[in-house]
């Protein structure tokens, strides 16, 4: 056992050292060449904080997200055990990605609203590629024979495959629209530019309160395909999705505002149907 | 050369995957792009969903041809929805609570169309040139 300060100096330990108080580097020394459970144990809790605003990212999928915390924290572990010191990045950096793959994977095994075959969700994510490479060798939106062939699938393997990626959960912004890649990008990465459509779509009467409810690529996406009549393959490539996701987020769009009319009738109408 | 294809199912949501697997194999043996076919899909879609309570069961009749699908809706009983459809907008009164299935449909198909059924409920027939 080494003693001496809490400073932090490798290899150094004093006597009743409070843990939180030691830096990083030192509880990192200390989990991979000691084997140390303590230290394990404190760079686990100083980083559960990330965990947890990770998984509230993912908070709009259906999945509680005190599970999500949990399936992030395994993600927490395994960075912090294969973190490689020499590196000379810092924990944060690494550790970010592991957990936000490690929630991913649990969405792609197990994020499924109605339990679809292994063989189907891989179709599913084959598709978005697919359809995307297609639409823009062919100057237009596939047919269905066509996207078959280029997956080597059964006409019917697709369309199961596209039916089964309704069952899926993952409407959110965080959704991928191309990958469900570790590294791929999210529809979330492509946020933030600002859009004088957007404009055009609030001065829109119609739907305006439950539009309101929308984010700002949602609302984009249905003023391109409801007011200016373009396609999901024009959306797709004006927004830079795929196609599927284009469909997806229409969906999910409308069901929000039909869920936001059911409300109004509720408070305020007679019920719907009389 | 027209074909036509009918299915009736139980009026509940878990049945609409059905409805589209139907929709996919047609547009799949006529070759209509899957914009086509989604933009069908989500039509019918709207339509049922607008058309609550679901009661009873429903009939869907796909009418293909070369250049394009029609699908027939019925029995729809919601008299919101006829009206609305009837009126090609939402009645006064109620803007803003009420999906603009007008401005959705005539973006999603080439036509649409109201038959009376005569017992209180309707039928709505979705047009759409494909191709």
């Amino acid at each position: 056992m080494v003693n001496v300060s809490s400073d932090g100096a490798p290899g150094e330990r004093v006597y009743g050292e409070r843990l939180a108080e030691v830096a990083e580097k030192e509880l990192l020394r200390r989990v991979h060449d000691e084997r140390d459970p303590a230290a394990r144990e404190e760079l686990i809790s100083r980083y559960l904080p990330l965990v947890r605003s990770l998984a509230r990212r993912f908070s709009s999928r259906g999945q509680a997200v005190e599970d999500l915390i949990q399936v992030g924290s395994i993600g927490l572990i395994k960075a912090i055990d294969r973190f490689d010191t020499s590196r000379g990045v810092e924990l944060s950096t690494y550790a970010t990605p592991t957990i936000l793959g490690e929630i991913k994977r649990y969405f792609r095994d197990k994020g499924w609203a109605v339990k679809v075959p292994r063989a189907l969700q891989d179709l599913n994510i084959r598709l978005n590629r697919v359809i995307e490479q297609l639409t823009v060798e062919l100057s237009r939106s596939p047919t269905i024979a066509e996207m078959a062939k280029a997956c080597s699938a059964t006409e019917e393997q697709v369309l199961e495959a596209l039916e089964s990626g309704r069952a899926y959960n993952s409407l959110s912004i965080y959704s991928s629209g191309t990958s469900d890649d570790d590294d791929s990008m999210e529809l979330l990465d492509f946020l933030g530019a600002e859009e004088s459509e957007y404009e055009l779509v609030e001065q829109r009467r119609y739907l305006a309160p439950a539009m309101e409810r929308l984010e700002d690529r949602e609302r984009l996406i249905l003023h391109l395909r409801f007011f200016e009549g373009m396609t999901q393959t024009q959306i797709a490539t004006r927004v830079g999705i795929s196609q599927m996701h284009v469909s997806r987020l229409i969906r999910k769009s409308i069901e929000v505002l039909r869920r936001h009319m059911v409300e109004q009738d509720q408070l305020f109408g007679e019920p719907r149907g009389s | 050369m027209a074909d036509t294809v009918c299915l009736e199912v139980p009026r509940d949501a878990g049945f609409l995957p059905l409805l589209h697997l139907v929709l996919g194999g047609i547009a799949s043996r006529r070759s209509f792009s899957f914009d086509d076919l989604d933009d069908i899909q989500l039509a019918v879609d709207s339509v049922l969903a607008e058309d609550v309570p679901p009661r009873g069961t429903l009939s869907m009749a796909v009418t293909v041809s070369d250049d394009a699908i029609k699908v027939r809706l019925e029995p729809l009983r919601n008299s919101d929805l006829r009206v609305t459809l009837a009126q090609g907008q939402v009645p006064a009164g109620a803007e803003g609570r009420c999906i603009e299935i007008c401005i959705m449909l005539r973006s999603l198909v080439d036509e649409y169309l109201l038959a009376d059924l005569g017992d209180g409920t309707y039928a709505v027939e979705l047009r759409k040139l494909v191709g």
